[in-house]
């Protein structure tokens, strides 16, 4: 069986596609989202989702989160005494979700779509398909999100023939990608987005509006300085966002010191806020119109997806851009991961899906580094010269022939970059290769090269030596954020060694998480109840009986779900 | 791929019908899917877009207007008659007249009918004027804004409830959409005309409201007020220099400009050049 899986920056999902449709797997709290939340317990055992999300606030120095945003970097995260790198904690999380589709379908699973922002780098794809292998699935596919999004809307379409824009905004990042549907086609036309914007973003608004008004007056200047807090304002954001929608007013509220700092806000002033994160929208979008060549009143639907497009706000400045409403009937949290799931169907050539067949783009141009004349014999170097256009469809293999400049010149150096600026400097690079070309006078050597775009978004390069026809192939690895075949083996050997807290304990653990966050949270009488019921609760577990524990946790949770309201998952 | 490979490698004869390309391409992609054989699919691919682009070549003639024929009682058939010349006529101004010319015959038309009284006009002329009036507004590309807007303002159709907005979705976004641009239009003049008076820095602040306010939120206005101000730009000579800066760093021309070249290839390099000249000379008094 293969699994679809939307690795998010803030939640993660597991589906799969069973019968002719899409299905999200239950994690073992039996929700569907799992929060991307790594930590370690008391134990030293590992804890994934929601459990390690309550332990954000309480253990803030045990528990890593957000850490999609350095994917295809070699940032560390120490957790304790341990430190791990991106796609490690990403493996932590593809792991969990790995067991929960094993429990529910009843069989090992050992291949998955994993979904990527449609604007991920090179080093960012293969990071994630790294993740992957570290957490024992063979990535059989990646998928851009957007596109995922649209191949869930499209299988709903009846009619044969539509173009449709997917507005996808999620935990950390923005992608904007416009489809064509036609006799079982699904065409994407252009990606383009924003690898740094998302709902985590509206939420530092929030914190750092907090801050200017609240907080300062209080003495607290610095959102970082203290973890616990930073987390405790990381919640309260989330929370006020959420609530924060038409006329009413909501309370940001902290405890500091003993009393409870409050920041009263309506939506109109959250909006003023985020003016600056709203821009940043328009241009991916204007860049997707134009490379496909639509103008938006072309477009027959608008769709949602990322749980940020939940925001009113979201809602209202999209109909604005676009002059219509947003569809609306695929819960936006979902549709990434129902795509997957269509996307593995479609992989392992389910008989349903028989009869689409999907296309998809390469978001960003490729290309090499090469030197202008800017005066007779006087050269330049820096020039950025694509040989993929953005947005063209994949696979793809394109060539283009370069010359020496300098007589007797002995070898030809060719840097690989990615982006849209005319200098290198300002795109991505992705490797490097210097190749031998016989000594001759300036110009009269060329070289060929190709470069092979394929469906997964990853880029081979090769260089033929026009003279002597002798071909060099440049394997991308000396980037420092990705790992090489050795260095993954020595990862996997080292995750291999870490406990994993027991899945069927995790609704306890989770719970008694949630009690700790709240001790932190709440002051006086309210501090008291938590304290007994929490303590009544472990108490349970020692006794080991699993009727009583039940209904304990039952207990412990109602009391827990009164204590805030409503719950914010 | 040579001149008619394309329509070989879709097994198909030469055409401009674009469904029929796209059937042949679709059928042809079910065997050959990317992911199975990138080398056979990147010449499918290929043929596609070849044939797409020729088929938009021979496609150059607009479409001819839609008339729609129904049942008809002998009264409405008489109506018709007698209101179809008026219908024409205000097609024919709004296409070769003038503003006023058109609104002239509008107001003409309303008085003629009795159509101006809500409790005194005959309900199925008033229907008929509507749908004939609705023609005119959406296949005639030249519309006087006047004329739509008084059109808009008299049928209602871009009010909540409308019989339109619940039939026809989107013939109400694209009367809706026209109605921006019209005001994007008439902004893009007052600045030009401000620029002209010599008001340069008022204009550059108007220019800076209008980029954040409500008008140019929409992407298709905002595109449109975009090239039009680049059109107009371009026309004067010398450019007016802080309004053209102003406009670049506001939308970001710098950055992507194909909208405005693909708009009006002429003016653009016409404005590139004068603000080309103009950065050289900047420089060189540094």
């Amino acid at each position: 069986m293969i699994i679809g899986i939307d690795l998010g920056t803030t939640n993660s999902l597991v589906a799969v596609w069973r019968d002719g449709q899409a299905e999200i797997i239950p994690n073992a709290l039996g929700h569907h989202l799992t929060p991307s939340v790594v930590g370690l317990d008391d134990q030293g055992a590992v804890l994934v989702g929601l459990a390690a999300r309550e332990r954000l606030i309480t253990h803030p120095q045990l528990t890593a989160s957000v850490f999609k945003r350095y994917m295809g970097s070699d940032r560390q995260t120490r957790l304790g005494a341990q430190s791990f790198r991106p796609e490690e904690l990403s493996a932590l999380v593809l792991k969990s979700l790995k067991e929960d589709a094993e429990r529910y379908l009843g069989e090992p699973v050992s291949e998955a779509v994993i979904t990527v922002p449609a604007y991920f780098s090179d080093a960012q794809r293969k990071a994630t398909r790294i993740a992957g292998q570290l957490a024992g699935l063979q990535v059989e596919r990646l998928v851009n999100e957007p596109t995922a999004a649209a191949l869930a809307y499209g299988l709903h379409q009846n009619e044969p023939e539509s173009r449709f824009l997917v507005f996808d905004l999620g935990g950390g990042t923005f992608d904007i990608s416009i489809l064509e549907l036609f006799e079982g086609v699904m065409e994407v036309r252009a990606s383009a987005g924003d690898n740094f914007l998302g709902g985590e973003d509206f939420s530092e608004v929030l914190i750092d509006g907090f801050i200017e008004q609240v907080g300062k007056p209080h003495g607290i200047t610095d959102k970082m300085a203290d973890p616990v807090r930073y987390q405790a304002l990381r919640k309260q954001a989330e929370q006020v966002k959420r609530a924060l929608s038409g006329n009413e007013q909501v309370a940001f509220e902290l405890n500091h010191e003993g009393e409870t700092l409050r920041w009263v806000l309506d939506e109109a002033t959250f909006q003023k806020l985020c003016e600056p994160l709203l821009k940043r929208l328009r241009e991916p979008i204007e860049k997707a119109l134009r490379d496909a060549r639509l103008k938006a009143i072309d477009l027959d639907q608008i769709v949602l997806a990322g749980g940020a497009t939940r925001m009113p706000m979201v809602r209202k400045l999209v109909a604005k851009l676009f002059g219509r409403m947003p569809a609306m009937n695929l819960n936006p949290d979902e549709v990434v991961a129902r795509g997957a799931a269509v996307m593995a169907g479609l992989k392992v050539r389910d008989v349903t899906l028989n009869e689409v067949v999907m296309t998809d783009v390469s978001p960003y141009s490729l290309g090499i580094e090469v030197s202008e004349q800017i005066a007779p014999g006087r050269f330049q170097p820096g020039f950025y010269l694509p040989i993929i256009e953005r947005n063209s469809v994949v696979p793809i293999s394109r060539e283009q022939t370069v010359n020496t400049i300098a007589d007797n010149q002995s070898a030809l150096h060719v840097s690989i970059f990615q982006g849209e600026s005319r200098m290198v400097q300002d795109n991505i690079f992705l490797g490097e290769l210097t190749i031998p070309v016989p000594p001759r006078p300036a110009g009269q050597i060329s070289v060929a090269v190709r470069f092979t775009y394929d469906v997964n978004g990853l880029l081979e390069a090769e260089m033929t030596v026009g003279e002597t026809g002798e071909k060099h192939r440049l394997v991308i690895e000396d980037n420092p954020g990705v790992l090489t075949p050795a260095q993954i083996e020595e990862r996997l050997a080292a995750l291999a060694q870490l406990k994993i807290h027991p899945r069927e304990l995790l609704p306890n653990a989770q719970l008694l998480a949630r009690a700790d966050r709240l001790f932190q949270q709440t002051l006086g009488e309210q501090r008291q109840w938590v304290s007994q019921a929490s303590a009544h609760f472990q108490a349970l577990l020692e006794q080991q009986d699993e009727a009583a524990i039940v209904a304990g946790r039952q207990e412990l949770k109602q009391l827990l779900d009164e204590l805030e309201g409503e719950g914010w998952l | 791929m040579s001149e008619n490979d394309c329509w070989a490698v879709l097994g198909m004869a030469p055409t401009a019908d674009e469904r029929e390309v796209k059937r042949a391409y679709a059928r042809l992609l079910k065997t050959t899917r990317p992911e199975d054989d990138p080398v056979a699919f990147q010449r499918l691919r290929e043929a596609f877009e070849a044939a797409l682009w020729k088929l938009d070549e021979l496609n150059q003639q607009p479409p001819a207007p839609v008339v729609v024929p129904g049942e008809r009682d002998p009264a409405e058939i008489e109506a018709e008659a007698r209101l179809r010349p008026h219908i024409e006529k205000l097609a024919e101004l709004n296409e070769q007249g003038t503003r006023d010319e058109a609104m002239a015959a509008l107001e003409l038309v309303l008085a003629e009918f009795g159509l101006r009284d809500e409790a005194a006009r005959d309900p199925v002329l008033w229907r008929l004027f509507e749908d004939g009036m609705l023609w005119v507004c959406c296949d005639i590309a030249a519309n006087h804004d006047d004329f739509l807007r008084a059109a808009v303002q008299l049928f209602g159709w871009t009010k909540p409830g409308n019989w339109l907005l619940e039939r026809d979705p989107k013939t109400v976004e694209w009367l809706q959409l026209r109605l921006q641009e019209a005001e994007a239009l008439e902004a893009v003049d007052r600045l030009l005309d401000l620029a002209e008076l010599g008001n340069e820095r008022q204009a550059a602040e108007q220019l800076s409201q209008l980029a954040d306010g409500e008008l140019l939120v929409s992407v298709d206005v905002r595109h449109l007020f975009e090239a039009e101000l680049m059109v107009g730009l371009s026309e004067f000579d010398p450019v007016p220099t802080g309004l053209a800066a102003h406009a670049i760093r506001l939308f970001g021309w710098q950055r992507d400009h194909r909208h405005l070249e693909e708009y009006h290839p002429d003016a653009w390099r016409e404005f590139s050049r004068k603000v080309a000249v103009l950065r050289f000379l900047a420089s060189a008094a540094e």
